[in-house]
């Protein structure tokens, strides 16, 4: 009877008991955790928490998070979560040690419910910046690197405007992992021209660990990882899904995306969803001039399910990826005076300055297929074990400008096939005494063709890693420790076939790598984090093999067979202070790394059929690369934000002079200037842009300037030694979220985004084609998306 | 039902797999130009002979041989560029897809140091504008230099000088000696 009289105000109530046990009490304990809506898998704000029976309460912030401090040691508390949207339930949780709590909460509707409770496992001791709700879903039909740029100490590497790359802490490629669902996107992340295959409509959080995190996500991740994780399947009976469509006024872009959910009735663990993707957009236009074949064209899907047999519960997923990208045509030169001519000329040469969407050479055609599998099970009330096996196709064809009627008219001048196997065997446990965490261990084959004339030979890798990652918590102790410990192997045989230059050789490389963390919380509101790591990697095969001319850069470049496993250094230390609205974030890093593999410029010309291409081979040196991130978010007034990031970066290896015997240090070419970035947010009170609930509808709105500065770091040597001027940007978002109408499902989002506001006329020092061209002027952007 | 969908599923995306893994098999091709000829016929008769420039192992390995032109002087000859790709095995003669093309090649010819060297070209592409890929050469008093020669694809042969447009599919530096 109560109960239905209190459905329009649903309460939840939740049960925790600490075990029993008379000591003497100590009331410190704080119980923290999020608050989460189980039909849409989005933190849900303004979640009132509090005990029954004492004066303790919390609400839950935007990011459905909570604290409740001073609480006794061994008492019995009984905890109620409501919201004013959410429908009755009862749960009783038995929590038989402190730690943090999801709790997830279902909206009006009358079937029956089971609430998930899950511990939450541990945020990486490294700095960690996330992408707020808001800022992914402005930014859905946009590729990753360009997403991350708003991110303290994320920059963005360009081959002009339809290539992006995220660059942490000023290294990329190579060094930084991108873990998309559990798994490591296996491409040819060798290249800077190679973007990564990620749909960023798949992805529901976005984060970018900055350190190393070579323990967690292998030897990619010796810089860091960008980290993506999927919103979780329907919980709840029926169907659901959104549809987007968005605009973009610059290359009359359109972008369109949808996903349907499903789980049965009648109590069947089953429950998936199927997403799609498709994008296409025309030329671009600089303030001045169109940026000839820079069109692009996506087309993705993916399927996930998941459910359950036994104890076993299995989820499987697929997707493919595939992608056609124009490259600016005035960025084609055949060689070093094509280039000088192309530098000292304003406008760009060779230009087919009109609109159009038809993409033509040089263009590159992408696609990436995942196939995987993950099964997981308790093995006790204590430990889990989980198996993943994932099958990734990567299918690389770079066309280039070529002769109509030739033989290769119809066909890619480079083309790479990549398979990657991975299996991967975990073991995870909850607390035994204040210690969670697992072991595990990876076995992983590759094979590349690449194929007659290729800038690489073809591959075939196999390796296997080990690994323990323990996390010691105890609350009220104000400390937090993380240990993790690695041993990777790698082995690598490479061969060339039907060219006049032949390898065939074998490399392995085996190492350690360790973290180590700490977190330590001083009061309610300031958090400090110092995490130090030893990753290494080892050189790739276009390092150790390469060996031709780099169109683009023209510069010819040849690998070295000899060189040695990079191993980092890297030290991070970050202070976070959260009150209320005012939120303040520094971080300070170190990162040293040994055997910095590099091109090194070379004093001789290499005499080719297109004329002399200056000389660079790969070289190894100690390298240091350090910064600081921060970030300040100040409220002015109700709903005003004034908000402050920036991203400082010095990088310099060491060169050994031999004429004069002695050492010196030479700045690291292509590193990120300093970058600030400065704004005023405003927002109504009201529903979280990406909650489900069907609150009064919000509004918010952002003004951003973002200054960088000229980079006058620049290495000694080499041909390009000159950096674009300094430039302030402004670019304006706007977004509106509100209910469907009466007695519907769902809700609205909306947004509009206006980048480069002021149609400035500037070029990135991070752009490869910063020779050729200016960076595309003023879009305005706009998009919908409706959730049912 | 939730079989079928599973396998279903499973078996759809294995069929892309499949279909875009073989989806067409044939190879990647790059264009190369290995080897530039310039054959020299004295307009005479007194001489007709074919000048190389030689990379056949592509761009870096081995460094390119080139043959010197050694000219008389006070002559004329016709003269014209042949291109093949000698990393290919047979040969690839890419001079009859230029010409084949010719509305989108143009050849240029830079006299470096004290050479008297006049080339004027005697041909023209398809639509009569530039092309270059014959010309007569005319030597003068005894000198030496060298003669670059640069194939451009794509030119805009609209424009006043045409020296340095398109971008360079080949670019050879002849040495030269008239005596």
């Amino acid at each position: 009877m109560i109960i239905q009289a209190l459905r329009p105000w649903g309460v939840a109530g939740f049960l925790v008991m600490s075990s029993s046990g008379l000591t003497a009490q100590h009331c410190d304990i704080t119980l923290r955790g999020r608050v989460w809506n189980a039909d849409s898998g989005e933190p849900l704000p303004y979640a009132a928490i509090y005990i029954v029976g004492t004066p303790h309460g919390a609400i839950s912030d935007a990011q459905g998070a909570f604290s409740i401090a001073n609480l006794c040691e061994d008492s019995t508390y009984v905890v109620k979560v409501s919201h004013i949207e959410c429908r009755h339930e009862t749960q009783v949780l038995r929590l038989t040690e402190n730690k943090e709590f999801n709790f997830y909460l279902h909206h009006h509707v009358l079937a029956e419910i089971v609430v998930k409770e899950r511990a939450i496992t541990p945020a990486p001791a490294q700095a960690v910046e996330q992408l707020s709700s808001e800022q992914l879903a402005q930014r859905q039909s946009s590729a990753l690197g360009e997403a991350l740029r708003q991110l303290p100490g994320v920059a963005v590497l360009n081959t002009g405007t339809t290539i992006a790359k995220p660059v942490i802490h000023g290294l990329h490629s190579n060094r930084i992992a991108i873990v998309s669902d559990r798994l490591v996107l296996e491409g040819q992340q060798w290249g800077a021209e190679h973007a990564p295959e990620i749909d960023l409509f798949t992805a529901h959080q976005v984060s970018v660990v900055k350190g190393a995190a070579g323990v967690r996500y292998g030897v990619g991740a010796m810089a860091g990882a960008v980290v993506l994780e999927p919103k979780p399947l329907r919980s709840r009976p029926g169907w659901g899904g959104w549809a987007y469509v968005g605009l973009n006024s610059n290359g009359f872009g359109a972008a369109m995306a949808g996903a349907v959910e499903w789980k049965p009735a009648g109590g069947s663990s089953f429950s998936t969803r199927l997403q799609g993707t498709l994008k296409r957009s025309g030329n671009l236009r600089a303030p001045d001039y169109w940026l000839g074949n820079t069109g692009a064209a996506e087309i993705n899907f993916s399927a996930w399910s998941e459910w359950e047999t036994g104890a076993w519960r299995h989820e499987a997923a697929l997707s493919r990826f595939a992608q056609r990208i124009g490259i600016l045509q005035a960025a084609h030169i055949g060689n070093l005076s094509d280039l000088r001519r192309a530098i000292e000329s304003p406008l760009p040469l060779n230009n087919d300055d009109r609109f159009t969407y038809a993409i033509d050479r040089p263009f590159q055609r992408i696609q990436h297929y995942t196939l995987r599998h993950r099964a997981s099970r308790a093995v006790s009330d204590r430990w889990k074990l989980s198996a993943q096996y994932a099958l990734q196709f990567n299918h690389r064809e770079e066309y280039d400008i070529v002769r109509r009627s030739g033989s290769a008219a119809n066909k890619p001048q480079q083309r790479f096939r990549l398979w990657t196997h991975t299996a991967d065997l975990a073991l995870e446990h909850s607390p035994l005494n204040h210690w969670e965490g697992g072991i595990g261990t990876q076995l992983l084959h590759q094979f590349n063709l690449v194929g007659r004339g290729g800038l690489i030979p073809d591959y075939s890798a196999w390796g296997g890693s080990l690994w323990v990652l323990e996390r010691w918590r105890h609350y009220p102790k104000p400390w937090e420790v993380e240990v993790g410990l690695r041993y990777d192997y790698r082995h690598t045989a490479a061969s060339t076939t039907g060219t006049l230059y032949n390898i065939d050789t074998a490399v392995h490389f085996g190492s350690l790598s360790g973290n180590f963390g700490l977190v330590r919380r001083m009061g309610k509101h300031l958090r400090w984090t110092l995490n130090s790591g030893y990753a290494w990697r080892p050189p790739h095969v276009n390092e150790l093999f390469a060996r031709g001319v780099h169109h683009g850069a023209a510069t010819y470049e040849e690998g070295r067979p000899d060189l040695r496993p990079e191993k980092a250094w890297n030290t991070n230390m970050s202070a976070q202070y959260e009150h209320h609205r005012l939120q303040a974030t520094l971080t300070v890093f170190r990162n040293r790394v040994q055997n910095f593999i590099y091109l090194d410029p070379q004093r001789t010309l290499v005499l080719t059929s297109r004329g002399a291409f200056p000389a660079y081979f790969y070289a190894q040196a100690d390298a240091v690369l350090y910064g600081l991130d921060a970030s300040v978010a100040l409220p002015l007034a109700a709903g005003l934000v004034l908000e402050a990031r920036s991203s400082c970066l010095r990088a310099y290896r060491s060169a050994h002079d031999s004429v004069e015997n002695a050492t010196r240090y030479d700045w690291l070419p292509l590193m990120p200037s300093d970058r600030f970035q400065y704004g005023l947010y405003w927002s109504t009170q009201g529903k979280d842009v990406s909650s489900d609930a069907p609150g009064p509808a919000r509004t918010y709105a952002r003004l951003t300037a973002t200054t960088a500065l000229r980079q006058v770091r620049l290495p000694q040597q080499g041909l390009l030694q000159e950096a674009p001027p300094a430039f302030t940007l402004w670019s304006f978002e706007a977004g509106h979220t509100f209910s469907a109408q009466q007695g519907r499902n769902g809700y609205w989002e909306v947004g509009l985004l206006v980048r480069n506001l002021a149609n400035l006329r500037y070029r990135e020092y991070l752009n490869f084609f910063r020779f050729f061209a200016d960076e595309p002027g003023l879009n305005i952007g706009c998009w919908g998306k409706r959730h049912f | 039902m939730n079989t079928f969908v599973k396998i279903s599923l499973i078996g759809l995306f294995a069929a892309t797999l499949v279909i875009s893994g073989c989806r067409k098999d044939d190879d990647t091709e790059n264009e190369i130009i290995t080897t530039v000829v310039v054959h020299l016929k004295a307009t005479d008769g007194s001489l007709d002979r074919k000048f190389t420039w030689n990379d056949p192992d592509g761009d870096g390995g081995l460094s390119p041989t080139v043959e010197d032109i050694v000219l008389p002087p006070n002559r004329e000859f016709d003269a014209q560029v042949f291109f093949y790709d000698r990393s290919k095995s047979p040969e690839v003669d890419v001079t009859e897809e230029i010409e084949k093309e010719s509305d989108e090649h143009l050849l240029v010819y830079r006299v470096n140091g004290a050479l008297q060297l006049t080339i004027t070209p005697t041909d023209s592409d398809t639509k009569g504008r530039p092309f270059r890929l014959k010309t007569r050469w005319a030597t003068g008093a005894p000198s030496t230099g060298s003669v670059v020669i640069t194939l451009r694809h794509n030119p805009n042969k609209l424009l006043s000088t045409l020296d340095n447009t398109g971008s360079v599919d080949a670019e050879v530096a002849f040495p030269v000696r008239i005596e």
